[in-house]
This record gives structure tokens, sequence and C-alpha cells, in this order.
């Protein structure tokens, strides 16, 4: 029995670092394929206007870690921010500087790769033994002053082997005691008659390390209180793993502050170490938070102390410390770009889909669920902008670097709250101060935010000057396209409030749900014609449109065609060379006994018809039906045109008529498979078989051959059950199939034809409509 | 003599089909530390407790290792009290019921589980799966229920319900096991800071009532007495404070009371490992012994049967400490 009404929401809060988030991010459900947006898809503040790269995966993020700028290319951080080499590359080095060997030996695989048996060889062979060995091996031979660090090595192997889990499920690893006490001691004894600061940093972290894992926490404090004269000079990489598993054992031990501080100053070693020492970051109350702080020995120890702080829980806090201590501190400006971040992520909506929700920033706005005024939230985050603002400010006018960063910061922040006038100085004041190239970035971002607001009347004058701003933004910048996103959202909402739904879709198309609502693709058109003499903004829009004249002329086209109007849908293709030239995949002209799309789409085709020419051939068909010589050719064309009728239906083997650049339906073969009163079936001249049934009747009457008759006939037979499905099929009860009146005419007027037997042959229906439900040999695709 | 005999029966079984018998009463063991104390081995021997249903540990998933993940694991100090039936609990969540394969997981709980208790499968009358299941995850769940009631064919396979699976048994399923437990707590919408109560109120539980008398599978009953703190941040659900944290919590003076059961915080602070914010609110909710008494005679009326297990979730809360026997038997005694 859990005490939760939605654990997997809850989980979330607890083991997703919950110190990260804003407030909370959308609670993700087990089951969904859904993502929600990532911080980096709807922001328009760039965080990259910090100069310098080392905080760059801290930037706020719905992940526990900035993935970097580029949505296209994720991990793809600013060149600069690369974290340096990993500490196995590390340490490879540092073995090779000590034991002087050049590059060329694999000493990776030496350290990583061999099996501890093989250390062995190295030995035997540094102690002067001649043996036949891989080349690998081979550089150690007669070096004698090589076996204390081969020693080393080989008891290293040794606990990897102990402390290896090869199949792990799930519970805590049980490790070999006894080897680990015994490794442990032995890390002991070698730390301290080792000769020289390489192996002796080795023994010193192979031991904190099996102090750590043994739960020997007071044994591996004590080492590390008393040890700590390695300096990294000395120590080289291991000084911070060494630290790292001291103030491990502290944190076991329950000494929080002590390890705090420990793992602060890790941080601050920055590259590889700064992840883990965060991630290890976890101050327990208050007091014990103060008992760090008295802690530090240094004014800089402090400014990571509250730096963390800021980026663990509480940036505005942290500030608000930092910049007594030092307001020229580096760990000020993540700290500031957070706190924005958190805010914009409180106040902003900029969804990258339609669906998820409107454009907007409301800094009163909350939450999804009814604020209750009560407790007043707005209150609250009102406050907390105030306070923000005020810190930026001061930090502003103390600060000498980077101090564009922290007008746009508060230009960004005003602009939030609609204070556009404000927002306007702050910009003024960055852009004198030879903002960086990422700065540049962001005042475009938001000279563009605030052009829209003088541009709510749209005059000319005004999208001419939008048109401007929109040309400064930097193409390849994620932030500038979420900006760009966010302002024609914001332009369709000004054309919807005049009343102009056109140029609403322009601005911010979305296609297939316009025009699935409107049939009236003319004004489209009549934009798209004279493009050339819209302003440059208008134009830049239409440029935008993800459908081509061409399009719109195929969406108008096809109208015409399920009307039947066949000269009208030539005359729209004849308008745009490109209109209608999807091929499609069988002759739409054939006809079966039982429909088979694939069997038609796979005959081979003389003809391979478009939609273009399908529609000249129904044209020079249906017009034969009546100018034809006799009445056998009128029949003749009669029932072609029936066919092309029949197969431009959801029936036929030529839906692709139907495919536009915004309809989807024509591929849709599970319709019958989930009706329900929310979903009924769709309806339409697409799913209409009646025109084609109409056809057929007058090839019939036209013909007086009886095979040709009876072909009519169950060509009829067809299309009054393709009409019985899509009337009545999906009522209660009603079964699967009903016989019709050409099912009784084809029995009753042609039982005496070939084609009467090959339908019994091909049909289950028709064979058991004849010979009785149920017959065994009527039922087809028995498996 | 043998008319005496007859009437003798006749009356006794007369008294026996008139009388209900009241339910037995049991407690779910929800701590991560098993540890007797006296209180709680006081109240189990005046309520002469049968079961404990012990929560062993939750299976989730990790993605990290694509396999199944074993949190908050039971840790047990002590020996259970004897006499008294344990029944182990795993919670399972939905993201491990649907990647997990079921043979390999559910053996895989049956051998952790014995190794945390300390006993073997032989001596456990029951098995109890507790998972909040959806369209999703249901026949993932119901496949692991399957899967156990085979490794496991002797041991009586129980499962949690929630009030909305009650309701409606058609759209969420029947789980395939011989009893369930219903879960008449958490009822509202904690997420809500305006909701005062939402582990158990009125208006929250009566659209489900009258579906509890239809359901089809047997019925044991889980009550809640215990607390809990929501932690809310501009509207939302930062976290919950459990139990044990939670008198810590409240004490602290960086709280500016401002309702009966409401916190909020005047400057930033750390406390148990959190970090509250300026501003943020703390609601603190919390059940007794009268609220459970008083949702059993909600819940009477639509409960059919008398021979069920009432469970009070869950033995180490505050909640409980402060009650004596009585107040439980008061409970159980609404049901007679």
């Amino acid at each position: 029995m859990r005490i939760l009404p939605n654990r997997s929401a809850l989980y979330l809060l607890f083991f997703v670092s919950f110190f990260l988030h804003p407030k909370s991010f959308p609670l993700l459900q087990g089951c969904s394929w859904w993502e929600p947006d990532d911080i980096k898809n709807t922001s328009m503040f760039i965080p990259e206007m910090i100069s310098t790269r080392n905080f760059d995966p801290f930037f706020l993020s719905i992940w526990d870690y900035y993935d970097g700028p580029s949505d296209s290319d994720p991990y793809a951080f600013r060149q600069e921010a690369d974290p340096g080499p990993d500490m196995n590359s590390l340490n490879a080095e540092e073995w090779r500087s000590f034991l002087k060997v050049g590059a060329d030996w694999e000493l990776g695989r030496i350290l990583y790769e061999i099996p501890e048996s093989a250390v062995d060889t190295l030995l035997l062979l540094a102690r002067g033994k001649t043996m036949k060995v891989n080349a690998l091996y081979q550089p150690s031979a007669g070096k004698k002053e090589w076996i204390p660090a081969f020693e080393y090595l080989k008891l290293a192997k040794r606990l990897s082997r102990v402390l290896r889990v090869d199949e792990y499920y799930w519970g805590e690893p049980e490790f070999d005691l006894k080897e680990l006490i015994a490794l442990n001691s032995a890390f002991l004894k070698g730390y301290s008659t080792a000769s020289n600061d390489f192996l002796k940093a080795r023994y010193a972290f192979q031991y904190i390390r099996t102090c750590k894992v043994l739960g020997l926490n007071k044994e591996g404090i004590a080492f590390g209180k008393s040890e700590f004269k390695l300096t990294p000079e000395r120590s080289g990489s291991m000084y911070s793993r060494i630290k790292g598993y001291y103030a491990g054992c502290l944190y076991k031990n329950g000494n929080f502050a002590e390890s705090n501080l420990e793992f602060a100053r890790l941080y601050d070693l920055g590259g590889p170490y700064r992840f883990t020492a965060f991630q290890s970051f976890h101050p327990q109350s208050e007091a014990e938070w103060q008992q760090t702080i008295q802690l530090t020995k240094t004014t800089r120890e402090k400014e990571i102390l509250w730096h963390l702080l800021g980026v663990y829980a509480d940036p505005i806090r942290g500030m608000q410390e930092l910049v007594s201590l030092n307001a020229e501190s580096e760990y000020l400006p993540l700290l500031l770009v957070r706190a924005i971040q958190i805010g914009e992520y409180n106040s902003l909506s900029n969804p990258t889909y339609e669906s998820d929700g409107e454009a907007y920033v409301n800094l009163e706005e909350l939450t999804e669920f009814t604020p209750d005024p009560l407790y007043s939230w707005n209150k609250v985050k009102k406050e907390e902008f105030n306070t923000l603002l005020n810190i930026i400010n001061t930090i502003a006018a103390e600060r000498k670097t980077d101090t564009p960063l922290w007008h746009l910061a508060a230009a960004y922040l005003v602009w939030m709250n609609k204070q556009f006038d404000e927002a306007e100085k702050y910009i003024q004041k960055a852009s004198a101060m030879a903002p960086n190239p990422a700065m540049q970035n962001q005042i475009y971002i938001l000279e563009l935010l605030l052009e829209l607001e003088r541009s709510r009347k749209f005059t000319e004058a005004n999208e001419l000057k939008l048109f401007e701003r929109i040309k400064q933004l930097p193409g390849n910048e994620t932030r500038a396209g979420n900006g760009l996103r966010y302002l024609l959202r914001q332009v369709k909402n000004i054309f919807l409030e005049r009343n102009d739904p056109v140029w609403a879709e322009i601005a911010w198309p979305t296609p297939d749900a316009y025009f699935s609502e409107s049939k009236d693709v003319q004004p489209f058109i009549d934009i798209f014609l004279k493009r050339d003499q819209l302003n440059p903004f208008r134009s830049y829009l239409v440029g935008r449109y993800p459908l081509k004249l061409h399009d719109l002329y195929d969406i108008q086209a096809t109208q015409e065609i399920y009307n039947l109007n066949f000269q009208a849908a030539r005359d729209i293709y004849a308008k745009h060379p490109d209109a209608g030239k999807t091929e499609l995949y069988g002759n739409p002209f054939n006809f079966r006994k039982v429909d088979c799309h694939d069997c038609d789409h796979a005959l081979p085709q003389k003809v391979k018809y478009t939609k273009r020419s399908f529609v000249d051939k129904m044209i020079e068909l249906q017009s034969k039906t009546t100018s034809a010589a006799d009445d056998k050719e009128k029949a003749n064309n009669a029932f072609l045109f029936a066919n092309g009728l029949y197969n431009m239906t959801w029936y036929g083997n030529a839906r692709l008529v139907r495919q536009t650049a915004v309809s989807i339906d024509y591929f849709d073969s599970n319709r019958f498979a989930y009706l329900s009163q929310e979903n009924p079936l769709q309806s339409g001249p697409f799913y209409d078989c009646r025109p084609a049934l109409e056809y057929y009747l007058k090839a019939y009457q036209l013909s007086s051959e009886t095979e040709f008759k009876a072909r009519c006939v169950w060509m009829a037979a067809k299309c009054e059950h393709n009409h019985w499905l899509e009337t009545e099929y999906s009522s209660p009860n009603n079964g699967d199939f009903q016989s019709g009146k050409y099912f009784r005419k084809l029995k009753t007027d042609y039982a005496q034809t070939k084609y009467y037997r090959e339908v019994i042959e091909e049909c289950g229906y028709f064979c058991q409509f004849i010979n009785g439900a149920g017959t065994q040999r009527c039922i087809r695709n028995k498996d | 003599m043998k008319t005496k005999l007859f009437f003798l029966l006749l009356v006794l079984f007369i008294s026996v089909s008139c009388s209900k018998k009241e339910p037995e009463i049991a407690f779910y063991h929800w701590k991560s530390n098993y540890k007797t104390d006296s209180l709680s081995t006081k109240l189990l021997g005046d309520l002469k407790v049968k079961q404990l249903f012990v929560h062993v540990f939750d299976v989730d998933w990790s993605d990290d290792l694509s396999a199944p993940e074993l949190k908050s694991r039971l840790n047990k100090l002590n020996a259970f009290p004897l006499g008294v039936e344990i029944i182990p609990v795993v919670y399972l969540t939905r993201r491990a019921v649907l990647k997990a394969d079921p043979t390999q997981l559910v053996q895989a709980i049956v051998d952790e589980s014995e190794k945390v208790l300390g006993n073997s499968k032989q001596h456990w009358k029951a098995f109890h799966w507790d998972c909040d299941w959806n369209d999703a995850t249901r026949k993932g769940f119901f496949n692991i229920l399957e899967t156990a009631k085979q490794i496991m064919p002797k041991i009586e396979q129980v499962s949690t319900v929630r009030l909305a699976q009650v309701k409606y048994p058609a759209k969420s399923g029947v789980p395939p096991v011989n009893r369930v437990v219903l879960m008449f707590y958490n009822v509202g919408e904690f997420r809500q800071l305006s909701e005062l109560n939402s582990i158990l109120n009125y208006s929250s539980a009566e659209p489900y009532l009258k579906s509890i008398s239809a359901y089809p599978l047997p019925m044991d009953l889980a009550l809640p007495a215990f607390q809990w703190g929501i932690h809310y941040r501009l509207g939302e659900v930062q976290g919950i404070v459990s139990e044990p944290e939670l008198a810590e919590v409240c004490a602290d003076t960086s709280w500016k009371v401002i309702g009966d059961t409401l916190f909020q915080a005047k400057s930033g602070f750390f406390k148990s490992g959190r970090y509250f914010k300026t501003g943020d609110i703390l609601k603190v909710e919390s059940t007794n012994l009268d609220d459970c008494k008083q949702a059993a005679q909600w819940i009477k009326p639509y409960w059919k049967t008398d021979n069920f297990t009432l469970i009070f979730y869950h033995l180490n809360s505050p909640v409980v400490y402060a009650h004596s026997a009585e107040s439980f038997r008061a409970v159980s005694a609404v049901f007679r």
C-alpha cells in the first residue's frame, strides 16, 4: 500500500534532482510517448551570454543537465565548453610521464584492459626474465625501476576484480569482504612505503576508496584529514579523487557540514569533477549549512558555497550573499541566468506544438491548477520579481565585468512584466557597452519582442519595422527561433482580433487544421498570386507558408473532383504546371470482382495516371457516354467512367486522388475499427459509391450483352454493399454483411453467365448468399 | 431430549446468522526499518492482531541499468512478533510494470522478499501486490499477477484496488487475484492546496461508495491513520514530507503559520534535506481514528461481507501511537 495517489509522479519529484527545477515540471506519465518541451525549445533568453564556458551544463533544463544550445545537434556545446580529458586519460598521461615512455606504447590498454594475471608477466619481464611475449608487454623488459608501479597496478586490478559487478539485477552488490579488508591493508602499507608522490597518491586513493566501500568512514576521514599534504601539484589527478572519497566518507559518517564544503572545493576544481561534486552536494538543515559557511577558510570558498546553494535551490538568495562577498565573482552569472530562466519558465508559454497551448507571457498567471487567492501565489511571485530586479540592479552597478549581461537580464525580466519602456532603457545601456555576440543576439530578440508591442496597430510602417527586426535575428540560434515563433503566434492573434483569418493562418500556419475547417482556398491563391505587390513583411510570411501555390490549386481542384465537376478541376490544374502531379499507384479504370488495391497497384501499367491525367480521362469518358457512335461504345465508356468514380472513393484503388497537401484521410484503412459515439464514421463524397452505381446502371441499360450486363450488376452490387457499410454497418447487431437487390438480380437474371460462376468462386459472401450462410466451401481465408 | 437439542441448535444457528462478525484488525508496516517498540507491540497484543502487512520494497525501473530497480528496501532489525502472520507487500511503479519481464520480475521479487523478511515463502499465507495501474499498465500488471499465481501456487494473491478501479471494473479490469484490498484513502486531489484533506473527505469519496457492493472479488478494507506534509511552490507540489520528519520540519522557526494546517516560509531554509524557498507553503494533512470511524460509517451500507480484514495504514504512524486499542475496536465495531 502506498500513500500517494500517483506514485510515479512523485518519484519524479523525489528522484530527478528536484532542486534543479523551478517549480515542478509536467508530470511524465509512465506510459506516454510524449515529452515536454525542454526549456531551450521555448526560452527566448540566451544563457550563453555568459562568456565563460564553465557552467554550460548547469543552465536550466527540465532534464538533469543542459545539453547544449542546438536542438538538431544535442550535446554540441559551445566549442570551448569541452570539459577536458576524462579521468582515465588524465591518469594514463600521468603514468606515461612517470614511466617516461612515448605515446606509441598503448598504456591505456595496460591500465584498463589487460587482466590482473598479465601484470605478472609485466613484473617478470621487468625483473629481467626473458620470455616470448605479446609486443604490448615488451617495453617493460628489464625495467627494474618500474617494478613498484606494476606491483601497485596488480593490487589495483585485484581491487577492480573484487568490486566488479557483472550481473547486476538489484539489491546491494555483495563483495568479497575478506579480500577487501586485505586490500585495504595492502594499500595503506603501500602508501606508507611508497618512495614517490606518484605511487603515494595512488595508494592513498585506493586506500580511501576501500575505506568508503567497507564503510570504514572514520578511518577514511582520519586518513583524509592527516594526509592532505598531498597537494594537487604533487598528486595530480588523484588529488580530486582522494578528496571525493574523503568527502564521501564525511557524508556517510553524517558530517554533512564538512562534506558539503569538500564537495564545494571539488566543484571549484572544474572539469570532470564538477558534476560528481554537484550531485553529491546535499545540505540537510539550515544550522548545518551555516556551520558549513563557518568552516570555510577563504572568501572564495564562501563564494562557491553560495553559488552552489543558488544552483541547487535558490539563485536569488545565492546572489544576495555572493554579491556581499565579491561583486566580481565568476560564480555570479550562472545564478543570474538560472534565476531569469526560472522566472521565464514560470511565466512564459511558448510551446513548440500548437496543440500545447497559446504563446504568451504572464507574470500573474501561475499554474493550470486553480490558484487559491487566499494564499496569494501572485504576491509571492511579484515579491520574487522585485527582489530579483533589485539584486540585478545592485550587482550591475557594482560589477565591472560583463555588465551588459546584467542589463539584458533586467531587460528581459521587465519585458516579462510588460514594462516595455523600461526594457528599452536596459537594452540601450547594454548596447552601449560592447556586448559579446551572444549578448548582441539577445538584443536582437528583445528588440523584436519590443517592436511587436509597438506594432500592435499593424500599420504598413509597423510591419516594415518588424520585418527589419526579423532580418536581424541570428538564423542558426535556437532561442532566436523561439523568439520568432513567439512573435508569429502573436501576429496571428493580432490578425484574428482584426477578423482576418486568412492572414492569421499565413502568419502562423496550421494548414491541416485550417483546411479541414474551411474549403475556401481562393483567398490564399489570390494572395499568393499578388505576392510581388505585398510589402516585404507580408511577402516574407507568404514565403514561409508551408503550402505553395500548386498545393493550393490541388486542394481546390480536388474539391471539384469530388463535386464530380471534372471540367472545373481541369481548368484549375491548367493554372499551374506542378498542380495535380501526384502519380496514382494503379490504373484507376480497372475493376475487380473483389477489391484488391495491392493487386491493382502491382499490375503492369502501360499508362501511369496522375491526378491531372485522371481528370482528363474522366472528362473524355463522361463525354463519350453520350457522344460515342453506338450504345455499345457508350456502355463501355459509362462502365469505365463508373470504374473511375468507384476507384476514386475510399473503396477503390486510387485513393490518392483524394490526397492533397492537407488531407490525410485517404490512407485511413482502419476507419471501421474504432467506431464509437465520439468517433463516428467519417462521411462525404470520398466515401460515397452512389455516383459510381449510377454509371454502372447507365452502362447496364445501354448494353445488350449478357456477360457485360452481369458485370454491371455485380459492380452495382459492390456499390450497394459499400453504401450499406457507410450507412448501416456501424449500427449495433447489423452483422458484417447484408445482401441487397443487385445480389438478387445477379442470381435471378444472370445465373447462366460465366461471370456469375466466377463471382461465386471469388466472393465468399455471394457464394453463401447462393448456397446458404456458413457453407464451408464458401468461406475464404480460413486461416 | 432430541427436541431440546434441536431447539438449542436452532437458537445457536439463528444467533450466528443474525449477528455480523466484526472484521479482524490488521496493520500495514510501511517504515523502512522494522524495529519493535513497546507501543506497537502492546497495541498488536491488545488487539490480538493476527496479520501484519509488511512493505518489503518498491520496484521501479532504471533506464540506466535497463533493469528493475529496488527502492525503499525494508531493513529488518528485529524479529517479527510471534503468532502474527507476515504478509509481504510490494509496490510496483507503472514503469516497472511496463518494462520488466514478468517471470524474471516475480521470481526476483519472491527471492528478494524471502531475503528481506528472513523467511521462506512457505510461511506466507498471502502475497500483497500494490500498483496504481491504469489503461496502459493494466495488461502488464495483470500478467505479473498471473505469473505470481504460477510461481506461488499455494499462496493467496492479493492486490490493492483504488476507488476508481472499483467504480469502473469494466474499464479498469478486475485483477486476477484471490482477494483485493480497497484502499480507502488518498481520495482527494493532493495537488490542490485548497483541498484541506486529500487523504480522506466525504465529497471526494461519496461518488464511489455505491460501487463497493458490486465488486466481484472478496474484499478487505484499508483505512488511513497517518499524516503527511505537502510542499507547494507557486501552486505546484514540490514533494511530500513524510511522517518521521514532519514534526521537525513544522517546528522550524522560519515558518509563518497562516492557517490551522498551513505554514509559509518567511525566508529560504534547509530542513531535513529539503529546501523551502521564501513563500513556499507546507500543508499538513492527517487522519485520526474518529475519521476512520466516520469513513467506516460511510462504507458500511455498501459493505456486503463480514468475513474481512480491516487494515490500518500504518502501524508506526504517530497517529496510531496516539490511540488506544479501544479506538481501533470502535472502528471495527461499526461493521458489527
